[in-house]
């Protein structure tokens, strides 16, 4: 079991903060950037894939099927129909949007179960801690601005590896 | 009976004063001095602040009962000191002998309770003049209820 | 989510997820803010930093509110206004504003608040019209503009009476101008 990457898309729909442990594509290895100094996150890249296809792959494919699930809501329009996952054969996209648009998305391996309440956890314990509640952290980032906040980094990097699903 | 009441600041600035009798017996509150007595009476109480501030020192206290008197016990002052060196004096005329030291020792706990919350208005600067109405009307109901 | 469950759910809130701090220290620091700026400011000008300081504190407050209370985005304007009112104020300020006076198109109502905790042991000053100009508490207006914004909802919130000014009853409207369209990526439309 393993936890791939992860994913913070804002109201925007820009990436404003994404972290591999192991990379989805063959890729070269000069878009490799900082490392951490912390055990864990020797592997994996932070923030290297923002603007990349993949970041908007995985965003258009969120996107849509949002739009999808809510339009062949089955029922009438007072339960709402959000989207929690979609699995490949490769992989498993969890996926956690809060009322202000805020997206998080965690790729793991296709076996795991369902992640909701981690990347709950991580918005109402990490991202609210430690950006929102930082007043010099902006609120709405611009165009390649990521965040680089260094507490919040270690910390999803520690909760993370902390999981039982986390392998690599 | 006729009391006179007032609030100095820490710069010996008169910032509250008030002029009443006595509500008990029937009276209706209405002080019984007259103009020559009404006039000497801010100076009688100037001149027995530096009385507090030598009593302040030697006693571990904060309320002052009968500190001082003007023309052998014709009018006697006491006075409460807040924490914040403002002084709130009452000076008294003693027509009869009415015991009312209890009230005028709650009688000036409550007043400072009215200034304590005067102070809590963002609005109201230390040592400025109280000129809210609605303090002159909860002091006179105040009076009412002690003295 | 019914009013009940909504009541229970603020309830369970305050008591446990929520930190508290001592009334007097909130309601002094937020008078000697307003004490300050009436010194530095006119009070038309009062009223709009009031305003502006309130918006940017909504903007952040709102994630604190979804974070702690896990809902998600209201189905209507008047589920909204319950949200608001039930669980929003009691969770940050332990009041219960009612909810009233609703437009005809459903798109316009009424906050009374029936007592303000930013408002304790103050007297406007009598002189200078501040009985006339200065909404004491229009930093409230700015936070749920901001945060009404954070969730697509663009609002006017203004104050119509105030107790402060001598009005009976302390009373804040909200207006929906529009839905604001959730953004879409490039060449999406």
């Amino acid at each position: 079991m393993a936890v791939y990457s992860f994913w913070i898309f804002d109201r925007h729909c820009n990436c404003i903060y994404s972290r591999e442990w192991v990379a989805i594509t063959q890729d070269k290895p000069d878009h490799q950037q900082e490392q951490t100094q912390k055990n864990i996150t020797n592997t994996g890249t932070i923030n290297a894939r923002n603007q990349d296809h993949v970041a908007k792959l995985l965003f258009g494919a969120i996107f849509s099927l949002k739009q999808i699930s809510s339009k062949l809501n089955p029922q009438e329009e007072t339960t709402a129909n959000n989207l929690k996952s979609f699995s490949t054969l490769k992989y498993r996209c969890h996926f956690f949007e809060t009322g202000t648009g805020l997206k998080f998305c965690l790729l793991t391996d296709p076996k795991t179960e369902n992640m909701q309440f981690v990347l709950k956890e991580i918005y109402a314990k990490l991202y609210y801690e430690k950006i929102v509640k930082n007043v010099l952290s902006p609120v709405d980032f611009k165009e390649n601005e990521y965040i680089d906040n260094e507490v919040f980094i270690t910390g999803v990097d520690n909760y993370i590896s902390s999981l039982a699903v986390f392998n690599n | 009976m006729s009391y006179y009441l007032a609030v100095i600041g820490t710069m010996d600035n008169p910032i509250y004063e008030l002029e009443f009798g006595t509500f008990k017996q029937q009276n209706n509150g209405k002080s019984l001095l007259n103009q020559k007595q009404l006039e000497l009476i801010p100076f009688i109480i100037n001149s027995s602040l530096d009385l507090i501030e030598d009593l302040q020192w030697k006693f571990n206290k904060n309320y002052f009962k009968n500190y001082d008197n003007f023309n052998n016990n014709f009018y006697k002052l006491s006075c409460y000191l807040t924490f914040g060196n403002m002084k709130l004096i009452l000076l008294h005329q003693l027509d009869d002998n009415l015991k009312n030291d209890d009230n005028i020792k709650q009688f000036l706990f409550e007043i400072n309770e009215l200034y304590v919350k005067t102070m809590l208005n963002p609005f109201y600067n230390v040592n400025e003049k109280i000129k809210s109405e609605a303090f002159d009307l909860k002091v006179k109901a105040v009076a009412r209820k002690y003295l | 989510m019914s009013s009940k469950s909504y009541k229970s759910l603020s309830d369970d809130i305050w008591k446990n997820r929520v930190d508290k701090i001592n009334s007097e220290v909130f309601t002094l620091t937020y008078g000697s803010i307003v004490a300050q700026l009436c010194r530095d400011f006119t009070y038309a000008e009062v009223n709009t930093q009031l305003e502006k300081m309130g918006y940017n504190i909504g903007l952040r407050l709102v994630e604190e509110f979804f974070a702690k209370t896990g809902l998600g985005r209201c189905t209507s304007f008047k589920d909204t206004s319950e949200v608001i009112s039930k669980i929003g104020f009691k969770m940050f300020l332990n009041i219960t504003p009612t909810v009233t006076n609703w437009s005809g198109d459903g798109k316009q109502f009424s906050l009374i608040l029936d007592d303000n905790p930013l408002t304790d042991f103050v007297e406007l000053p009598e002189d200078n019209n501040a009985a006339n100009e200065l909404w004491y508490s229009n930093v409230l207006c700015g936070v749920l503009r901001g945060c009404l914004e954070m969730v697509q909802l663009d609002c006017d919130v203004y104050f119509v009476s105030d107790v402060l000014r001598g009005d009976p009853i302390t009373e804040m409207r909200l207006k929906l101008n529009k839905f604001l369209k959730d953004e879409v990526p490039a060449g999406e439309e």
